[in-house]
C-alpha cells in the first residue's frame, strides 16, 4: 500500500511538473504569436499610407513608416519598458498597491543593461511581454505617421514617433493600463483594449504636431475652404485598413494575461491586464460586432469606402475599453455611434484648418474619446482590478472622464512641444520646392512605379494625382 | 565576450546563456547599439540637408 501511494505520489509530481512545462510554453508561445498577428498593424499601416499618398510621395511615405516601427523597437528596449513598469504610482517611482511596480521593481524586470532583457532558460515571459508591449509602441507612431505624410521631414518624424513610441503612451499606460497604475487605483479607470492609452495618445499627438506642421500645400484654399487632395490608389488604402483589422486580433489578444504562471493573476481563467477575469469568447464577440457596427454607421452616413473601413477601425476603438464587459448588440450600437460622428469630427477638424491626411486625429484621438467614456456610461460599477468588494474603485463616468483627459494631455501636450521645438529649429516641414516636386524624386533612390508616365514627379504645383 | 557558459556543455545551464552574460559587457553593447541608431539618424539628416538643398538649386537653374 505504502509502495503504492509513493508511486503516485511521484506520478503526480510528475504529471505537476510536466503541466507546469506545458502551460509554460503555451503562454510564451501565445505572446510571441501575438508578435507577428500585429506585425500585420503595421503592414496595413503602411498599404494604406502609401495609398493615401500622392504617387510622388509613395516610397517616401513607406519609407517613413517603417523606419517609425524599425527605430521603435531599440527605443522601447532602451526606455519605454523600464518606464511602464517604474512609474504606475506616479513620477516618483514608488511601490504601488500591488507591488509590481516602481524603481527596484523595474530594475529587476526591464532593466535594458541586465540579465532579464536577454536570452534566459528561466525566464520565459519577459521576452514575449517587451515584444507585444513594442508592437503596441510601434502601432502608436504608426498612427501619428499618416497624419503627417507628404511634409514632414524624415527625422522630424523619427524623432516625434521616439517621443510617442517610447515615452508619451507608456506614462499613459503605466498609469492606466496598469494594475498598480494611479489612474486604475483612485479612479477605477478601465481601458482593456488601449482606447485611451494607445488610440487616443497617439491620435491627439498627431494633432499637437499637425497644429505646428501645417496643412500639405493645396489643402486649403485662401478663403478657408479646403480641397480633397486623393491618394494615388485607394484600393491600396482599403486593403491596408482591412489588414489593420486583422492585426487588431493579435493586439487585443497580447492585452490578456494567461492563467498558471508566477506572473498570472489566476491558475483558472483569462484576465484582462487588470487582472479582472475575461475568455477569449467575448472578445470575439465584441471585437466583430464593434467592427461590423462600425462599418455600417460610417456607410450610413457617407457612403465612402475610404471612411466605411476606417469605419470598421473605429468600431472596435468604439468598444476597446469595455471589450471585455459589453454585451455583444451593445458593442454593436457604441461602434455605430462612434464610427457615424467620425466624419463629422473629421469635417470639424478640417474646419480649423487642421489637414489630416488620413483621418488619424478623428479616427483614433476622437473616437478614442468616445471608447474610454462609453465604459464609463454602459459599464459603470464593474470592479477595475482585483479585489475584495468595498476595496476596489469601480469603473465609474467620471474616472473614465478623467483619464480621457490625461490621456489627451498625455498626447497633445509633448505632440505639440516637441514639434513646435523642431519647427523653431526650421527641421519640421520640407521646404517648399521638395514638397512640390514630390519626396520621392528628391530623396528616394528607387522609383515606385517605373512604368508609369508621371512617376518621375515634377515642380508643377499640381500634381498628377489631384 | 564569446560563450558566457562556466564550461563547453549545456548541462548545467538554467539562467542567462546569452554572449557575456554576467560579465561587464552589456552596457557597453548596449551604448554602442544606441550610438548606431544615432550615427544612422545624424547621416540621415545629412542626406536630407543635401537633398533639398540640391532640389533647391536644381528648382533656381
Amino acid at each position: 500500500m505504502e509502495a503504492e501511494i509513493a508511486r503516485l505520489t511521484e506520478e503526480l509530481a510528475a504529471l505537476t511538473a510536466s503541466s507546469g512545462v506545458t502551460n509554460t510554453m503555451f503562454a510564451e508561445t501565445f505572446y510571441y504569436l501575438t508578435i507577428p498577428i500585429m506585425v500585420l498593424i503595421h503592414v496595413g499601416f503602411l498599404s494604406y499610407e502609401m495609398g493615401a499618398s500622392r504617387q510622388k510621395n509613395v516610397l517616401a511615405s513607406g519609407i517613413k513608416n517603417i523606419l517609425a516601427f524599425a527605430f521603435l523597437v531599440p527605443a522601447f528596449y532602451y526606455a519605454g519598458w523600464f518606464i511602464y513598469w517604474a512609474f504606475p504610482n506616479g513620477i516618483d517611482m514608488s511601490a504601488g498597491a500591488f507591488g509590481i511596480s516602481g524603481w527596484d521593481y523595474a530594475m529587476g524586470a526591464a532593466n535594458p543593461a541586465g540579465e532579464v532583457m536577454g536570452p534566459n532558460l528561466a525566464d520565459n515571459a519577459t521576452g514575449v511581454f517587451w515584444g507585444a508591449f513594442t508592437l503596441f509602441a510601434a502601432t502608436t507612431a504608426s498612427i501619428m505617421s499618416g497624419a503627417v505624410i507628404e511634409r514632414i521631414r524624415l527625422f522630424a518624424f523619427i524623432l516625434l514617433a521616439i517621443v510617442l513610441g517610447a515615452f508619451a503612451w507608456v506614462f499613459a499606460a503605466a498609469w492606466g493600463w496598469h494594475a498598480d497604475g494611479w489612474l486604475v487605483q483612485k479612479f477605477g479607470y478601465h481601458d482593456f483594449g488601449a482606447a485611451g492609452v494607445v488610440h487616443m495618445v497617439a491620435g491627439f499627438f498627431a494633432l499637437g504636431v499637425l497644429i505646428n506642421l501645417g496643412p500639405r500645400i493645396g489643402k486649403f484654399n485662401r478663403d478657408g475652404s479646403a480641397n480633397h487632395v486623393a491618394g494615388h490608389s485607394m484600393p491600396m488604402t482599403l486593403v491596408g485598413l482591412m489588414t489593420i483589422i486583422a492585426g487588431f486580433f493579435g493586439f487585443l489578444l497580447a492585452c490578456v494575461i494567461v492563467p498558471g504562471e508566477t506572473w498570472s493573476w489566476s491558475t483558472t481563467e483569462f484576465t484582462s491586464i487588470y487582472g479582472t477575469p475575461l475568455t477569449l469568447s467575448a472578445l470575439a464577440f465584441n471585437i466583430l460586432m464593434g467592427f461590423a457596427g462600425g462599418i455600417i454607421g460610417a456607410w450610413m452616413t457617407t457612403r465612402d469606402p475610404f471612411w466605411m473601413m476606417s469605419g470598421a477601425l473605429a468600431g472596435i476603438i468604439s468598444c476597446a475599453s469595455g471589450l471585455d464587459l459589453y454585451w455583444p448588440p451593445l458593442a454593436f450600437a457604441i461602434g455605430f455611434i462612434g464610427a457615424a460622428f467620425m466624419p463629422v469630427a473629421a469635417k470639424f477638424l478640417e474646419r480649423l484648418g487642421i489637414d489630416d491626411a488620413v483621418g488619424a486625429v478623428t479616427v483614433h484621438g476622437v473616437v478614442g474619446v468616445w471608447g474610454v467614456l462609453a465604459a464609463g456610461i454602459f459599464a459603470a460599477g464593474y470592479p477595475a482590478y482585483q479585489g475584495d468588494a468595498g476595496s476596489v474603485a469601480t469603473i465609474t463616468f467620471t474616472g473614465q472622464a478623467v483619464g480621457a483627459a490625461v490621456m489627451a494631455a498625455c498626447g497633445i501636450v509633448p505632440g505639440y512641444l516637441f514639434s513646435l521645438l523642431l519647427r523653431m529649429f526650421g527641421m519640421l516641414r520640407v521646404p517648399e520646392s521638395a514638397e512640390l516636386a514630390g519626396l520621392d524624386i528628391v530623396k528616394v533612390p528607387a522609383v515606385a512605379y517605373p512604368e508609369s508616365l508621371n512617376g518621375a514627379g515634377s515642380f508643377a504645383t499640381t500634381s498628377p494625382a489631384n | 565576450m564569446g560563450s558566457s557558459l562556466p564550461e563547453a556543455s549545456w548541462n548545467a545551464v538554467e539562467g542567462a546563456y546569452y554572449t557575456g552574460a554576467g560579465g561587464t559587457w552589456e552596457p557597453v553593447w548596449l551604448f554602442v547599439s544606441i550610438g548606431l541608431c544615432v550615427l544612422a539618424l545624424v547621416l540621415g539628416i545629412a542626406h536630407e540637408r543635401h537633398a533639398y538643398r540640391r532640389t533647391d538649386a536644381a528648382r533656381h537653374d
